[in-house]
């Protein structure tokens, strides 16, 4: 075969390589895929649990007193190792002395806190769990598509799709996620779903002796999470990140991030 | 064209040039690629959104450990629910001293742990712990107020108030 | 003043010396890959003799540089997956696809570049090595000079893509960081172009130091105007990219918002040893003065020489220390803009020092490979010809070739 070294037949067989290496498989596998597909599956269950449900949280910081039983129903509920240093909710305990220097711990996730002889001006606990954004940075992020939002408000993480890459956890803004030491996948507070979705409260907000954390439909208007986001004071955590965070805290102070 | 030996005896049917050759390899190589990606994504993937749609479903579907709390209880268990619904402790859920439940509530004949009202369990709320108002719930110096007993001793958990010993301290 | 709390979930630091690493090869590689098209696009004559390495050692730390990641996952055995389903809103997803095309230029430009060798070293060996050398040159071996000027065309169209290619390479890691608003030392826009810059110092950095090696193992005269090329490329840059990280780090003191002061912390006591002592001090700082005294004409050669590699060596030691500074320094801000985290390197433990020096090692080793199946070496061996002229189309072998046929 004889070849002319001309511009113009060099960049056509160029463009034929090309064309060859990428277009044309592309091409044929895509029509491939289309004849193959199936309808997709649908339930009749998942779309009225998306249908009927809008879910939201509140905590009023009023009521806190920093038992650490939620912290701990948690773990047990969700299967997240008990003394391992990951959290799917924890309460933080704030103590504030003058304007510069205030104390936040939370040891052990709240399941350790040590009295000290102090007086403090202020003092008050704050529980604090995934937000479920409605604008999630974290699933923004996931390079796998491993982590979604329900239509119902809760944001999952596909345990047998995640890679364990990371990401997600560096950008939540409210530290929520973590890696779970045994399965090696992202994991995080997802409000029970497997509770919720049967009509059950969040283990946190069951074993609660306060009532400080509260769970319902957003759906019924006289639900209670609806009736303290129309009447009471509230205020989210980091608004000015852009996250649409859907947690509402009553009476949370200045200092709490 | 010059090669450096005699022309090859067999002529392969893909033209001879690089740019051919290289190419080609390259068409086989994201064909093979394109063909393994179809097999490994789940079907259900992009069903509802950008993930696998059947995981949905698997978290519907993961056990519980705790019950429905107070609800569940009451059927087997309405004196000491009602008991304490009317104590100092009305608010709360019978799991948030007894723990997880659903193993009982599904199957009540199998014995369960018996949950002691001592300075560990009831501690958790009621130790003076520096953060925690006295308004919102009755604080003691642990180890001072009891010296050692339990909990137990004077106070029923399902109507903690009065003590047994007899005053509404 | 506040306490040192940090939220439980980030007592541990999630992204460690494995991810240090990754952006830092991935910036040899960008920044090798730009100094050999210097050469094959722009046709800057003096770093003809470092061309080819210069591929070669590109191509060496591409195949090393995924190794970190692969490491450092959760489920490695799924790490596939974002090929299959990659989400586009996720800088990370690029990887995939980013990497196997520009793995796929780096390939298909050694092809072009080293066919014709293939053919000639197939020619003179034998046993494994025949097949193998015809194997790699697909059956094509025509080395007519039509032939040849195609393959040059080809080389020449390769690096041209190359080039935003490998921004693409760099720049998509530099996006990775400089898009989490939730860390305050990461978000900001300069980023993918402070570390593609970075990256192409460290790549310049690299190749100075290869070249030096490379010729005192084989015992061959150094070319001084390719060094002093190196050394030029080397400070224009080492310019350029310091002066957008302290752009960065000076605007954010100027505009004084509420993360200012944990940034101004964390440099200051968390890690100001890696920063002002390793990432500017020895890696800019000692370069910035030593480098431009390795072209001072009065000084002897030899002298000039030491210095150049010597910035090389405190270039290469200060973008891994600015790697380290952003990666770990990042996540030892704690979200709760209240303190600190605390990062503890193990020696021999999950992402360890020991593990780690390994990885830095192995593209190392690929190069040694390399460079024994692919000689890119340009200068008077017995079996290439002597001189190599990039404006004609003469192969490098009608010396030899003119023996034999």
């Amino acid at each position: 075969m004889k070849f002319t070294v001309s511009r113009r037949g060099f960049l056509v067989s160029a463009a034929k390589a090309v064309t060859a290496g990428i277009l044309a498989p592309v091409a044929t596998l895509t029509a491939a895929q289309n004849i193959l597909a199936d309808e997709p599956l649908q339930t009749k269950e998942k779309f009225s649990l998306w249908a009927n449900n809008d879910w939201g949280f509140a905590i009023d910081v009023n009521k806190c007193i920093g038992c650490g039983l939620c912290v701990k129903a948690c773990k047990q509920e969700n299967g997240v190792p008990l003394d391992q240093e990951v959290y799917r909710t924890w309460v933080e305990r704030y103590l504030k002395f003058s304007e510069e220097d205030v104390r936040i711990d939370s040891p052990r996730g709240g399941l350790d806190f040590k009295q000290y002889d102090v007086r403090p001006e202020k003092q008050f606990f704050v529980p604090k769990l995934c937000n479920q954004c409605k604008n999630p940075p974290c699933v923004q992020v996931c390079p796998v598509g491993a982590t979604y939002r329900t239509p119902d408000g809760v944001v999952l993480v596909d345990r047998k799709r995640c890679i364990g890459c990371r990401y997600c956890i560096q950008s939540c803004p409210y530290g929520a996620r973590f890696l779970h030491p045994v399965l090696k996948v992202a994991d995080k507070c997802t409000w029970c779903y497997h509770r919720i979705s049967k009509g059950l409260q969040p283990a946190c907000v069951e074993v609660c002796p306060k009532k400080a954390r509260k769970f319902s439909n957003l759906r019924d208007p006289n639900s209670e999470v609806a009736t303290i986001r129309r009447k009471d004071r509230i205020r989210l955590l980091k608004p000015d990140m852009g996250t649409k965070p859907n947690v509402a805290y009553i009476d949370l102070d200045e200092v709490v991030k | 064209m010059v090669y450096l030996q005699e022309e090859p005896e067999k002529r392969s049917r893909i033209p001879q040039s690089a740019l051919f050759r290289a190419g080609f390899l390259l068409f086989v190589v994201v064909t093979i690629f394109l063909l393994i990606r179809q097999a490994a994504v789940p079907k259900s993937f992009g069903q509802y959104g950008y993930y696998r749609g059947d995981n949905v479903e698997e978290w519907v579907s993961l056990p519980q450990n705790f019950a429905q709390g107070n609800p569940d209880c009451t059927t087997c268990h309405q004196p000491e629910v009602l008991q304490t619904g009317q104590s100092a402790h009305s608010q709360m859920d019978c799991q948030s001293c007894h723990g997880p439940l659903l193993t009982h509530v599904k199957n009540p004949k199998q014995p369960l742990p018996k949950v002691i009202g001592n300075a560990e369990l009831c501690g958790a709320c009621h130790r003076e712990l520096i953060g925690r108002a006295r308004d919102l719930v009755p604080t003691v110096k642990l180890g001072q107020h009891s010296g050692g007993l339990d909990c137990s001793r004077c106070h029923d958990p399902h109507k903690p108030l009065p003590t047994k010993g007899g005053s509404n301290l | 003043m506040m306490s040192g709390y940090v939220f439980p979930n980030e007592i541990e630091v999630n992204w460690g010396l494995f991810i240090v690493l990754y952006p830092y090869i991935t910036g040899l590689v960008a920044g090798a890959f730009i100094v050999s098209s210097l050469y094959h696009v722009f046709g800057k004559a003096e770093l003809k003799p470092v061309s080819r390495l210069a591929l070669v050692s590109a191509l060496a730390f591409l195949f090393g540089a995924p190794l970190p990641l692969l490491a450092h996952l959760g489920q490695p055995l799924r790490a596939l997956n974002i090929m299959f389903t990659p989400h586009m809103t996720s800088a990370m997803a690029g990887f995939g696809y980013i990497y196997s095309f520009y793995m796929i230029i780096c390939l298909l430009e050694t092809y072009f570049m080293f066919r014709e060798d293939f053919v000639h070293w197939a020619t003179y060996s034998s046993g494994l090595s025949k097949r193998f050398y015809n194997l790699l040159t697909l059956g094509a071996k025509d080395i007519s000079p039509e032939a040849l000027h195609t393959d040059h065309r080809m080389v020449k169209i390769l690096a041209t893509i190359g080039i935003p290619s490998a921004f693409f390479l760099h720049g998509y890691v530099g996006f990775i960081f400089g898009s989490i608003k939730a860390n305050p030392w990461w978000s900001t826009p300069l980023m993918p172009v402070i570390f593609l810059l970075s990256a192409t110092v460290s790549g310049v950095a690299l190749l100075i130091l290869i070249y030096k090696v490379s010729c005192w193992v084989r015992r061959k005269k150094i070319d001084l105007a390719c060094l002093n090329s190196l050394n030029s490329y080397l400070w224009i840059f080492l310019i350029l990219a310091t002066t957008l990280e302290l752009l960065e780090v000076l605007h954010m003191g100027y505009e004084s918002k509420e993360e200012w002061d944990l940034v101004r912390g964390l440099l200051t006591q968390a890690i100001p040893i890696t920063y002002m002592g390793v990432q500017m001090g020895l890696g800019v700082l000692f370069p910035l003065i030593l480098l431009p005294l390795g072209r001072w004409k009065r000084l002897g050669s030899s002298v000039r020489q030491t210095l150049t590699v010597s910035s090389g060596l405190l270039v290469l030691i200060g973008v891994l220390a600015m790697r380290f500074n952003v990666v770990i320094g990042g996540q030892l801000i704690s979200k709760s803009m209240a303190g600190y985290a605390q990062f503890h390197a193990t020696f021999l433990g999950p992402e360890g020092i020991l593990p780690t020096m390994a990885l830095v090692a192995i593209p190392f080793v690929f190069l040694l490979i390399l460079v024994r199946i692919l000689p890119p070496w340009l200068d008077g061996k017995p079996e290439t010809a002597n001189q190599d002229n990039i404006t004609g189309i003469h192969s490098r072998w009608q010396l030899k070739q003119a023996g034999t046929k």
